[in-house]
């Protein structure tokens, strides 16, 4: 049983076409770490794995199954996605964003319990934000905002978590803290999918790799089969050297 | 605390509410026919453009988001001019309807040309109102007799009147804050981020639609029974997020009473102030309310 496959997924904005063709298989129980140059793709794709958007052509099938025939709330049994940017005017201390993570659970009419707040404090101290549960998330620094975003996603409990660069406003406490809970559901029988321009850690916190480059597929297989030179072909980095000073 | 908070705001409300019903004095019958359905039609009124106007500004996440941008206030002037022409009694639903049906206009269009966005709802409603509007002003030049008419519609008519109405009035906002109440945790998800409402199980465009529809009866029953009442929605949404955090339990209920007290208070001010000439409620509201709101953004800047 696979956890995911893309099989000739094409996709496109109106006009614009995102790619064509494109397909690969995740194994069960694996991190995956999409990368490439910014506008190839990368975001999107994720979103396609979230159940966000329905490919054009092709079809994304999860655990074996089409994944657009889920009704909304299965989806979110399935996959949790924590999207690049979350920005609200509105005052929510960071229990009241992480507690929404329980949505799914809940009946209309019912309002989050004590039960649900349990769960959401469990997350909070995963990640080591236990204490900044009564702070207004909009006045916490950035790091600690993306971790109280990222035990909102965990407080869902779903199969699969996908974030779109979790990593990009931390400061190296805050990413050292993100890759290793990463790491750490994988031995709790997740499967997680992100893409970053942290590298280095990427490639190591990860089982597979997979390259985009402007909407083709670069490569895909094990993280371990990624080489400088090919990086540096990814990113057009001309001379692969100079990358040793940044991964 | 946020409790006692509530107390003293119900309490506040209930005290001009009696103020209101209590001065000048006057005898039981014209205090139980007249007076006391003005004050219960000034308390809903007030209720429910504060209560549209938090749903508006929690949904298109814009703290500047008042009752009648969806074109609700344009929609009733449009049907109120159509009655006039065609002389029909205008009976409060007709008006109510027409916002309705303003509301109902901005959505499809905006869904048309922008799928469905915030921006897109904030525009067309913008150009409804405007448009309206425009053709209110034309009307007049050539009816003058109506631009009393109009006048007294623009700047709030809280009579009391019509008895059934209020009382149908009042028991519909009181449902539809219920069932808003109810809804809460769609609310606070869409307020914080549609993707990730969608990503946790929300139908974000199906409720999209039906917070726009819920704060849409609110304002449109508002400006069909009592006129256009400037600034309530607006001024006591974001009074209440000075009091009450937005994602407390007794936000709404609050922003609910304190558009109620605005209302009760500005009616019973523009009754007393310069007896016997009444004041519309209206203009009592634009009065205080702009210079309020003025106060309100400088705190804002302060933050």
């Amino acid at each position: 049983m696979n956890a995911a496959e893309l099989r000739n997924v094409s996709f496109s904005y109106g006009e614009k076409k995102i790619f064509d063709g494109l397909s690969f298989i995740l194994p069960e129980n694996s991190i995956l770490c999409v990368l490439g140059p910014n506008g190839s793709g990368k975001s999107t794709l994720l979103k396609i794995m979230a159940g966000l958007y329905k490919p054009e052509k092709g079809v994304y099938l999860f655990g074996g199954q089409d994944f657009s025939i889920f009704s909304l709330r299965e989806k979110a049994e399935k996959v949790a996605f924590v999207p690049g940017e979350i920005n609200t005017p509105f005052d929510f201390s960071a229990m009241q964003a992480v507690i929404m993570g329980r949505f799914r659970f809940k009946k209309w009419w019912q309002d989050y319990d004590a039960a649900d707040e349990n769960t959401a404090m469990e997350a909070m101290k995963t990640l080591d934000v236990e204490n900044i549960a009564s702070r207004n998330i909009n006045r916490i620094s950035s790091g600690e905002r993306q971790l109280v975003f990222l035990s909102q996603a965990m407080a869902q409990k779903a199969g699969m978590l996908i974030m779109d660069e979790p990593s990009s406003h931390l400061d190296i406490k805050h990413k050292v803290k993100l890759f290793e809970t990463v790491f750490q559901m994988k031995k709790n029988g997740l499967s997680c999918v992100y893409a970053s321009h942290d590298i280095k850690a990427s490639l190591a916190f990860s089982d597979y790799c997979l390259c985009l480059k402007y909407g083709r597929l670069f490569y895909f297989g094990p993280s371990c089969g990624m080489s400088n030179d090919k990086l540096a072909d990814l990113y057009d980095i001309g001379d692969a050297g100079n990358l040793k000073n940044f991964i | 605390m946020n409790k006692v908070k509530v107390l003293i705001l119900v309490s506040l409300t209930a005290a001009a509410a009696y103020l209101s019903l209590s001065y000048p004095h006057a005898p039981k019958d014209i205090l139980l026919n007249l007076r006391f359905p003005r004050v219960l039609q000034g308390f809903f009124t007030g209720f429910s453009l504060a209560v549209s106007g938090a749903i508006l500004q929690g949904i298109l996440k814009n703290p500047l988001a008042d009752p009648f941008i969806m074109g609700v206030s344009g929609g009733a002037m449009l049907v109120l001019l159509f009655c006039k022409v065609f002389s029909i009694p205008d009976a409060y639903f007709l008006p109510a309807a027409g916002g309705m049906a303003a509301a109902y206009f901005s959505y499809i269009v905006s869904r048309k040309f922008s799928g469905f966005s915030n921006a897109g709802v904030i525009l067309s409603g913008i150009a409804v109102n405007a448009f309206i509007t425009a053709l209110i002003t034309i009307f007049v030049i050539f009816r003058k007799d109506d631009l009393i008419y109009f006048f007294h519609f623009s700047f709030g008519n809280i009579s009391g009147v019509n008895h059934r109405e209020i009382i149908y009035f009042s028991i519909m906002s009181c449902l539809v804050f219920l069932f808003f109440f109810l809804k809460r945790k769609s609310f606070l998800a869409m307020a914080f981020d549609e993707v990730k409402a969608v990503s946790m199980g929300l139908n974000a465009e199906r409720e999209k639609i039906l917070f726009f529809a819920l704060a849409s009866l609110l304002a449109s029953f508002s400006v069909g029974m009592s006129g256009l009442v400037g600034f309530v929605g607006l001024v006591g949404a974001n009074l209440a997020r000075f009091i009450f955090p937005f994602s407390s339990r007794e936000y709404i209920l609050s922003c609910g009473f304190i558009g109620a007290l605005l209302t009760v208070s500005a009616d019973f001010a523009g009754r007393a102030a310069a007896s016997p000439i009444e004041i519309p409620v209206g203009a009592l509201t634009a009065f205080l309310g702009a210079p309020f709101f003025i106060y309100l953004l400088y705190r804002e800047g302060k933050r």
